[in-house]
């Protein structure tokens, strides 16, 4: 028997097991069943799914993003905005998640907070349009109209 | 073929790494795993839509001028914008820059004028006395906002300066109804039933205004 085969083999036996463990593991089946809920607009019936997935630590990122998500569409911001709070906390580098917080925020008013992360955004993806126009906006229903200013010139590369 | 000892036994430990580990995998790569895609770069986000966001800014910073002067470059560029035009119009009214302000809502579909706009126009043409103009906005206006009982004044009033005093009295009665302790408003209605030859009517709703 050839070495390559063996690897091939062992390779295969590896994704078989994986793909066997996802479809008998009883997280993974409740991970599915709450992802399809939430696809099919059951939110509410998704996040205690996801709730008691996300507190055993299982597949914590997605679970966590899922779980705010859904706090979000059932017009739970508060909720939304701790699960993703939790999820940059453990994953502070997950811009997407950051800035998903950061618009969480803006929906519930606070916009000072909101600019202060689309700030540090800004900071780690300069000239990012999309970040720059979520800051100036979080500006301006801030009151902060000078700073909003200063962001809209520099997003039409004007002299502020 | 035969293999060396070692050879085995890295391709034994090898397949015992794989197949304890497999299952593990999802969540240590879960962990391994960047940082996510880098947010849009923001392609989407057009200068135009920047800049009628700028122009708006510029206003609520109560800096008109250049506020003003952000909307007429947006407007060159979109001119189609009828809500940017609109917006320019009542600053350009905030300004006291009544003409350029009127010029600016004339050029607007009527049907896409809000009551706000509406009304700032009504009032436009009746600064200009352009009665005639004024009268259909003042009465749609007052169709869809029968609450407005300082817009149903101003209208009152330029009905009686138009001499049309059964219309404007209709109005002033509508008014005093809600706001009967109102002494200016039935001080006015006594004024233009005066002016209609009413002189009884006009001293009981004066000797009212003295009790």
């Amino acid at each position: 028997m050839k070495v390559p085969f063996i690897i091939i083999f062992l390779i295969a036996l590896a994704f078989a097991t994986t793909g066997a463990y996802r479809y008998v593991n009883e997280d993974w089946l409740l991970y599915r069943r709450a992802a399809d809920f939430g696809r099919q607009g059951a939110s509410s019936r998704a996040i205690p799914i996801f709730d008691g997935l996300a507190k055993k630590g299982f597949r914590t990122r997605d679970t966590l993003r899922l779980l705010g998500e859904s706090y979000e569409r059932e017009g739970d911001i508060k909720r939304a905005i701790e699960a993703f709070s939790q999820l940059v906390t453990l994953y502070p580098v997950n811009r997407p998640a950051n800035f998903k917080l950061a618009e969480l925020y803006d929906k519930k008013g606070d916009h000072a907070r909101a600019a202060d992360i689309y700030g540090a955004l800004l900071k780690a993806e300069p000239g990012n349009r999309t970040i720059e126009m979520s800051l100036a906006r979080a500006l301006a229903a801030s009151g902060r109209f000078d700073e909003a200013i200063f962001r809209y010139k520099a997003i039409l590369g004007e002299k502020p | 073929m035969k293999r060396s000892p070692i050879t085995l036994a890295v391709i034994v430990l090898l397949a015992g790494a794989i197949l304890f580990t497999s299952p593990l995998c999802s969540r240590a790569l879960e962990k391994a795993k960047p940082s996510g895609p880098s947010l849009q770069a923001g392609e989407e986000i057009p200068d135009w839509m920047a800049r009628w966001e700028l122009a708006r800014t510029l206003g609520y910073a109560r800096r008109y001028d250049e506020s003003v002067s952000e909307y007429r470059k947006l407007l060159k560029e979109r001119p189609d914008l009828s809500k940017a035009r609109i917006e320019m119009a009542k600053i350009l009214f905030g300004l006291n820059k009544n003409q350029e302000a009127l010029a600016a809502l004339e050029s607007v579909d009527r049907r896409q004028l809000d009551p706000d706009a509406a009304l700032l126009m009504a009032d436009l043409y009746r600064t200009r006395k352009s009665y005639t103009m004024a009268h259909p906005l003042y009465r749609d206006y007052l169709n869809k906002r029968p609450d407005d009982q300082s817009a149903r004044l101003r209208f009152a009033e330029m009905l009686s300066w138009e001499k049309e005093y059964e219309e404007s009295l209709a109005e002033y009665r509508k008014i005093l109804a809600v706001m009967p302790d109102d002494v200016q408003v039935r001080r006015k209605y006594a004024l233009v039933l005066m002016w209609s030859k009413k002189n009884n009517e006009a001293a009981a709703e004066l000797r009212r205004t003295l009790k």
